[in-house]
This record gives structure tokens, C-alpha cells and sequence, in this order.
């Protein structure tokens, strides 16, 4: 009798509506942050146009990262060179967990936290709906399997 | 942790939240719970045990901010 072919399981998909604030749609997902024993969930925008994530300096302190500890890092913007703290975090996306870089900076907190390329958009395939303002996410890992 | 249900209430709430532009705002769509703090440590010294699901912390952005920023589409 031949082996049974292992029907492979369809690849996870995440999808998330765009959030409106002040008459604008950002395409904001939920993101748990862990780092030793602390982990904190909050959102963040996806923003392809960034090389690195940058979340706001308060995450940082929730999770228990000292300023001096952050690798630091000269982040260049439309606006002009903001110093930026560089730390190892872990990272879920639903059930799609992995260690991100991510940037914590004073300098930089005006609105959201921002989720850029580097060691972020590689775990996923990313389509920006900007019709139906959603945010589709499959896990490159499902994709390979 | 229902990330839809947590998305699904920031989506539908977020106009209600613009008032409290500047702050953190903590939730737990599951439980109904809301609370809102200019500190995020003081926000989060007053979640619930470990024993039950961690709430979300946001920080609303202001009118302001976001203008300074280039990201976003228009309706």
C-alpha cells in the first residue's frame, strides 16, 4: 500500500483593517513585545519606507530596557538625524513569533510606532490593500513548509 | 490573545479615543475594560495579574503629530 501523501496545512493568513485617526487610514497591526520577563501588546504601523522598526521610548522602559544598554544608532529622516537605541526583542504576530531590532528613541516619539523592513517585512509577504484599506500577512514560514 | 478582537475594537473606538490625543490608552476588548493615563508605567502598574490575558497599551497620536509625519491615505 502506498504511503499517504501528508496533505501540507494552508499557510496563515492575517489580515487587519486600516485604523482611522483624525480623518486619516494607517494600516496598523497588534504586536506583542517580549523581552525577558516583560512583554507588552500594543500596535504599530506598518510602514514599508522604513529601514528600521522605531517604537516610542516608553516601550522600551516597560520592557525593561535601561537607555544605556541600546546599541545606539543615527537614524536619518526627512526631517533630520535623530540617535537612536538599537535592542534585540522578541516578536509576535498573531502565532508567528521571532527576534526583530528594534529602535527605541526620544527624539523620534511623535505619533506611532513604527515597524520598518530590517528584520521584520523578511518573515512576512506583505500586501497593502489601500482600496479595501486592509493589511493582508502570510508568514514566509508557512510559505516554504 | 483574539488579535481580531483587539484590532476590531481599536478600529471601531479609535474616533472616540481622538479625545484622549497625547495619552496612552490601555483595553481589553474581551474583558471591556478601558483605562487611559499619560504615563504608560502608571498604565501599566494598574493592569490586572499575570493571570489573565495582557491588555493592549496605544499611544493616541494628536491631530498634530500626525501631521508632521507622511505616512496614512486620506478618506
Amino acid at each position: 500500500m502506498p504511503a499517504r501523501k501528508k496533505t501540507p496545512l494552508p499557510p496563515k493568513l492575517y489580515q487587519f483593517p486600516y485604523v482611522r485617526f483624525h480623518g486619516k487610514f494607517y494600516p496598523l497591526i497588534p504586536i506583542a513585545l517580549t523581552r525577558g520577563t516583560s512583554n507588552v501588546n500594543t500596535f504599530a504601523l506598518l510602514d514599508s519606507g522604513a529601514s528600521i522598526s522605531v517604537f516610542r521610548p516608553e516601550i522600551a522602559e516597560a520592557l525593561g530596557i535601561p537607555r544605556r544598554k541600546r546599541k545606539g544608532m543615527r537614524l536619518g529622516t526627512a526631517a533630520g538625524g535623530v540617535d537612536i537605541g538599537v535592542e534585540k526583542v522578541r516578536v509576535e504576530v498573531g502565532t508567528t513569533a521571532f527576534n526583530a531590532l528594534i529602535g527605541f528613541s526620544h527624539d523620534f516619539a511623535a505619533s506611532f510606532n513604527i515597524i520598518g523592513r530590517e528584520t521584520f517585512f523578511n518573515k512576512f509577504s506583505i500586501c497593502f490593500n489601500e482600496i479595501s484599506r486592509t493589511v493582508l500577512m502570510v508568514p514566509l514560514e508557512d510559505l516554504r513548509s | 490573545m483574539d488579535i481580531r478582537q483587539e484590532t476590531k475594537w481599536l478600529c471601531e473606538n479609535a474616533r472616540e479615543l481622538e479625545r484622549y490625543s497625547g495619552q496612552w490608552v490601555m483595553f481589553n476588548a474581551g474583558e471591556g475594560t478601558f483605562k487611559k493615563n499619560e504615563s504608560l508605567s502608571r498604565l501599566l502598574k494598574s493592569a490586572p495579574s499575570a493571570q489573565s490575558e495582557r491588555p493592549f497599551v496605544f499611544h493616541v497620536p494628536s491631530k498634530r503629530a500626525l501631521a508632521a509625519t507622511v505616512f496614512g491615505t486620506s478618506r
